[in-house]
């Protein structure tokens, strides 16, 4: 870890960033604070939501708005929340030596007097970091609002349900890196990241109505974070597990392709 | 401490197929300003992306400090200064912000040499790099460079888009650095940019070498146009049989001749026909390569009469 280069990484996502943070805020308060209201009228709402096309129900994840569990999976957990864990996860990876190599500003930074291993592994903490900080900005904000509205959720299913969302910011920000790390390109770890997340969305919400997509759910990151409903489950260190070491895993491949390619004028 | 501060035996780089440079054999001691010429995508960048660790090398070694830069051992890089040919800087910085955090990452502290190098090229700290001019930016690169007093400076284009006025400080940066024993490696495309400042070259046309020689010798070997201009007419017989002197035209008190070498004697015999003044024309990279790769006349002073 380089101090100079951790801080000019945080203070160069910084505008971007904080933009997320007041978003997820704003989202969750929102949220919650109709709840009450979406409560009152669930049996209603319940009746609305089953002549919903039983695909459409998979998909989003729209489940029992009865209770706050359900309605915080439907609403806030299957979709809006991880996609802001994975845009900000995809953004930081395209730009940790992708754009660095693109706007050539790769020529001064890798021939400083520091291992090209050490300036990847810098800006992997950085991005690990920021997840680390969305998911308490999900945990504050969720712990905050149960104070004023009653989910009856405990605050461990809430951390549980915010550390998922890091894992899967943080897995589709090691597979951007990845990319970035082996082309050099912010076009294809962009592209190529978001078409995987799309991809593993995809399959995750058809898995119940698609039995090939059913099979290898095993190998989709998606599974491994939502797929458990830590919001109604709980912790899951399983999954957890396997997701790390996914993770670590791609890390090392970013770092060990990184290690080997050519910096081209 | 190892004899030269920079050395190459056979070094080759593709890219794939294609050639990069091919068989790059030179040697650069401490304390030698060494010109590093040839045209427009000829390997001049290439050849120094390799020495700097950017490039991985196909075949053949490089040396820096007598280590092989193919071992991607950081630690030789903290003697090395290093400006890219138009090198990009971090637009969303002040000059001072981005040169204060590349001699953090360096881990000394530059402060003072930052101040003193920019003011002698008259650049303003205080300026987002956005703001700043192709040359202001070149400036910096120059900055970074020089300001944790390198063993080793690879420099890439070091003087374009800097002012004439600039350049002749740039050159008087080069000149300390020669004088406390740095081996300095500067690129162009341009003869006249580096044959003030440096002692040898190398010039490599196509990613191949074609030839490493002092510059007094190249300048020797390299064929002038020169346009004398007498009070009245003169013969073109005074000028047969000064050494180097060829193509003798005669327009009335005007005469074009071209020399190869030193130039004195003709300019004896001129002046005593009463010469008024001089033109000289350098003859471009081009016309020496021309005459080396050709093998003509440039190559051996003894064919001329």
């Amino acid at each position: 870890m380089i101090p100079a280069l951790f801080l000019k990484t945080l203070r160069d996502h910084w505008r971007g960033y904080l933009g997320w943070i007041i978003g997820l805020v704003a989202m969750v308060s929102i949220l919650v604070s109709v709840y009450p209201t979406v409560r009152s009228s669930a049996s209603a709402m319940s009746a609305f939501i089953a002549n919903y096309p039983e695909a459409l129900r998979q998909i989003f994840r729209i489940n029992d708005y009865t209770s706050g569990a359900g309605y915080l999976s439907s609403e806030l957990l299957s979709f809006m929340g991880p996609l802001i864990f994975i845009a900000i996860g995809v953004s930081w990876g395209a730009s940790a030596t992708a754009q660095e190599e693109e706007n050539r500003t790769a020529d001064l930074l890798l021939t400083l007097p520091i291992s090209r291993s050490r300036i990847l592994i810098t800006k992997i903490l950085a991005a690990i970091l920021a997840q680390v900080v969305l998911a308490l900005t999900l945990y504050l904000s969720l712990m905050v609002s149960v104070r004023f509205v009653d989910l009856s959720i405990g605050s461990s299913k809430i951390a549980a349900a915010s550390l998922s969302c890091a894992l899967l910011g943080i897995m589709y920000n090691a597979v951007a890196t990845l990319l970035g790390a082996a082309w050099g390109k912010r076009s294809i770890a962009l592209g190529g990241a978001i078409a995987l997340a799309v991809a593993g969305f995809l399959f995750f919400s058809l898995a119940p109505l698609v039995s090939t997509f059913n099979r290898i759910k095993s190998v989709n990151p998606f599974q491994w974070t939502l797929g458990s409903e830590p919001i109604t489950r709980g912790f899951n260190a399983g999954q957890t597990g396997i997701t790390l070491l996914t993770g670590i895993v791609i890390f090392g491949a970013s770092i060990f392709l990184f290690r080997r390619r050519d910096i081209s004028a | 401490m190892p004899k030269s501060a920079i050395k190459l035996e056979g070094l080759t780089k593709y890219y794939g197929h294609d050639l990069g440079v091919a068989d790059l054999t030179f040697e650069i001691n401490p304390g030698e300003v060494f010109g590093f010429l040839g045209p427009n995508g000829a390997g001049k960048t290439t050849a120094m992306r390799v020495l700097v660790g950017l490039l991985t090398i196909t075949s053949g070694r490089a040396e820096i400090l007598g280590v092989d830069v193919s071992t991607k051992n950081p630690e030789v890089r903290r003697r090395v200064g290093y400006l890219p040919g138009a090198p990009s800087l971090y637009e969303n910085l002040t000059s001072w912000e981005h040169l204060i955090f590349l001699s953090r990452m360096r881990g000394i502290d530059c402060t003072r040499e930052i101040h003193s190098i920019a003011e002698r090229l008259e650049l303003d700290l205080t300026r987002h790099i956005h703001d700043l001019s192709k040359g202001n930016q070149q400036k910096v690169g120059v900055v970074q460079a020089f300001m944790h007093q390198p063993a080793v400076l690879i420099l890439d284009e070091p003087t374009s888009g800097l002012d004439p006025i600039v350049q002749r400080e740039f050159a008087v940066l080069v000149d300390e650095a020669q004088a406390r024993g740095a081996a300095i490696l500067l690129s162009s495309h341009v003869l006249s940019e580096v044959e003030h400042l440096a002692d040898r070259v190398v010039i490599i046309n196509a990613g191949k070498q074609v030839l490493v020689d002092e510059i007094s010798h190249l300048k020797e070997r390299t064929i002038r146009s020169i346009d004398l201009f007498f009070t009245s007419t003169v013969d073109e017989a005074i000028f047969s049989g000064i050494a180097g002197v060829k193509e003798v035209v005669v327009f009335g008190n005007r005469v074009t001749c071209t020399v190869i070498g030193a130039e004195n004697a003709l300019l004896r015999t001129a002046v005593e026909h009463g010469l008024e003044s001089v033109q000289t024309h350098e003859s471009s990279l081009d016309d020496i390569f021309f005459s080396i790769i050709s093998g003509g006349d440039a190559n051996d002073p003894s064919t001329i009469s």
